[in-house]
């Protein structure tokens, strides 16, 4: 079943006074429980391309359909109850608050829908085995760049998603610990969980199951991994 | 570790306390907004209590002093500053028979003392028991003939009835004790004409001793026929008694007249300023708010992200200025009950009006309109940013740097 379907993408930007499209025309979709790189060379389009389907960026034309649901005609508290729900999100770069603890920040998508009292344990749970648990207490200001990204996953699959959509997850890690994130995501995703990400790294490229290729916007070609 | 509860009144807090110099400065401007409101609002009603009690209970349409003491009368009416002066006894009968004048009382004011009772000088005055107008409304009960030694004593002398004061050699038992006034009266001592007479007599070393005091009297209050004009009545006794007497006339109506002048300045005075803070507290706060927006539209972004609705948003940063605006008008109510409370003597003396202290519920009522004229300042001073920041793509708020 058809968990994600993206039909004629499109989104332009202005620069110079000039227009041009950072996704173009972009169709394709991911079925439960697959797992998705996206490639492709700085500016081809990935982030534009991710935040059009996370519903954090409104197409110019095209639509998206997670779960049965076109996401961008809902309205706009909808589309931000499904986002708490059903998607987990790693943004480009720093994205933690600075005025709360690590742990904080990765119990809060949860204290946003109702469903709190799990959010400790499940938090720490996370942290941990993201190697990151003994930072729970510390403030996002005293965290490397690594140490970020974790809890920044973290806080996306606090909420046990759907659909975790990351963009460069495993940016400014050493390859051991990009090693053991790719292992839980690979172990998430046995148990049904879908994953797109965007990378540049070749180990995360080998934990797809399928790899998107973008060049200038253009969604070129599908590659299936062997 | 500690636990941070993360609903929107615990996210304001730690987002406010993440700015302690920011909020606390506008707090400050809030304080100093709900101060001015609440000790000016709380002054404003003592004065205006006051003065309706003085034009409502003042029985005297036309007082009459020796010539050159006006001011004096005035002083001692309004503020109780204590004052001795003296004109002829037979001024009663006078001006007693000036056609219109339907009442006529005589006064005697004996030199200030200071008694144990008091820490300011207290005066005594001397008052017709039988023609007497200018006490009696003031008394809540009905007093019996005040007997030889027995006093009368105004609503601010720390001592009740069935008490002694002791002055001039003698004991004096409390028979009586008035209301509140606002005015002179609250810190005077009151006896019978007869007695005072006899003590100016008997204490040898009294200042400005005088012979034959029973010939005297400080002042002469008289009703008026409402049917006439009191400047008319007041013109035939300057024409009948003034020059041969040497008399002053003091009209209290005018007084009165003259002090709700004053008060209606010291009430605009306050309300413009209060305003005007108010609407500065109010700018500086949307600026400041929306100054903070911009840097925080990454952090707005990154809620969005995570699933938060921008009505959420909208309450977190409502919320945040609430504290902030609550903390500052806390903080001014309190300052300002701490500076009006104890120093309201002080204040009052220093403006020479008569006033009234307030009931609880008053003070209340007050204390909340404020707090609410602060509170409003919040919503207002967020609302353009509450408004900014619920336009746009999140995406857009997550590229910002900040
Ligand atoms: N809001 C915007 N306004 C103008 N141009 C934009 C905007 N967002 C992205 N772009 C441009 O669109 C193109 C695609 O950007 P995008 O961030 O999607 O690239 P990317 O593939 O994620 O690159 P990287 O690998 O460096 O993260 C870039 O040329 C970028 O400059
Ligand atoms: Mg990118």
């Amino acid at each position: 079943m058809s968990l994600l379907k993206a039909t004629h993408l499109t989104k332009s930007f202005r620069r110079g006074g000039q227009s041009f499209e950072a996704v173009s025309n972009a169709s394709f979709e991911l079925v439960q429980g697959e797992f998705a790189a996206i490639v492709g060379r700085s500016g081809s389009g990935k982030t534009t391309l991710l935040n059009l389907l996370a519903g954090l960026l409104s197409p110019d034309r095209g639509a998206v359909e997670i779960d049965s649901v076109q996401i961008h005609s809902l309205s706009d508290d909808a589309l931000t109850d499904l986002r708490n729900k059903k998607i987990g999100i790693v943004p480009q770069g720093r994205s933690l608050l600075g005025a709360l603890t690590v742990l904080d920040n990765v119990r809060l998508p949860i204290h946003l829908s109702k469903n709190r009292n799990i959010s400790r344990p499940k938090a720490m749970e996370l942290l941990e085995q993201l190697e990151v648990g003994f930072l729970a207490g510390s403030f996002p200001a005293a965290l490397s760049g690594g140490e970020l990204r974790r809890v920044s996953l973290a806080r996306a699959l606090i909420g046990a998603p759907l659909l975790v959509i990351a963009d460069e997850p495993t940016s400014d890690l050493d390859s051991e610990s990009a090693e053991n994130l790719l292992a839980l995501l690979r172990r998430l995703n046995e148990g049904g969980m879908t994953f797109l990400i965007a990378t540049h790294d070749e180990q995360a490229v080998k934990s797809s199951g399928r790899v998107l290729q973008m060049a200038s916007g253009v969604l070129e070609a599908v590659l299936q991994a062997d | 570790m500690s636990e941070s509860p993360l609903t929107i009144v615990g996210l304001a807090r730690v987002n406010v306390i993440g700015q302690p110099w920011r909020n606390l400065g506008l707090a400050a401007l809030v304080a100093v907004f709900t101060f001015v409101l609440f000790a000016g609002s709380v002054i404003d009603r003592e004065l205006t209590k006051g003065l309706a009690s003085l034009s409502e209970r003042l029985g005297a349409d036309l007082l009459i002093v020796p010539y050159g003491y006006e001011r004096s009368a005035k002083a001692a009416l309004l503020r109780g500053e204590p004052s001795t002066y003296y004109m002829s006894r037979q001024v009663i009968d006078r001006v007693a028979n000036v056609a219109g004048v339907t009442a006529a009382t005589a006064q005697f004011f004996l030199s200030s003392l200071s008694t144990s009772c008091c820490s300011e000088r207290v005066q005594i005055i001397g008052y017709d028991q039988k023609s007497d107008f200018l006490i009696k409304p003031w008394l809540a009960a009905k007093v019996g003939v005040v007997g030889p030694s027995e006093i009368v004593v105004g609503s601010k002398l720390n001592i009740d009835v069935g008490g002694e004061l002791y002055f001039f050699g003698a004991v004096h038992k409390v028979v009586a004790k008035m209301e509140a006034t606002g005015m002179g009266l609250d810190t005077s001592v009151f006896m019978p004409l007869e007695q005072v007479w006899q003590l100016v007599e008997s204490v040898p070393q009294l200042e400005g001793k005088m012979t034959n005091p029973a010939d005297h009297v400080s002042t002469v209050a008289l009703k008026i026929d409402r049917q006439l004009n009191v400047k008319d009545v007041a013109n035939a006794i300057m024409k009948d008694a003034a020059i041969e007497f040497n008399l002053d006339l003091v009209l209290p109506d005018a007084i009165v007249t003259e002090t709700s002048r004053q008060l209606a300045g010291w009430s605009r005075l306050t309300g413009f300023l209060a305003v005007g803070l108010w609407l500065l507290a109010l700018l500086v706060l949307a600026l400041v708010f929306s100054v903070s927006a911009s840097e925080r539209k990454k952090e707005f972004g990154i809620y969005r992200l995570i699933g938060a609705r921008r009505s959420w948003l909208g309450r977190l940063l409502l919320t945040e200025a609430f504290l902030v605006a609550l903390t500052g008008a806390v903080v001014g109510l309190i300052l300002g009950a701490c500076v009006v409370f104890p120093f309201e003597t002080l204040i009052f003396s220093s403006l020479g009006l008569p006033h009234l202290p307030l009931s609880a519920s008053e003070i209340a009522i007050r204390a909340l309109l404020t707090l609410a004229a602060a509170s409003a300042i919040a919503p207002l001073a967020s609302l353009r940013t509450v408004l900014a920041m619920t336009r746009g793509d999140a995406a857009e708020s997550l590229r910002s740097e900040n």
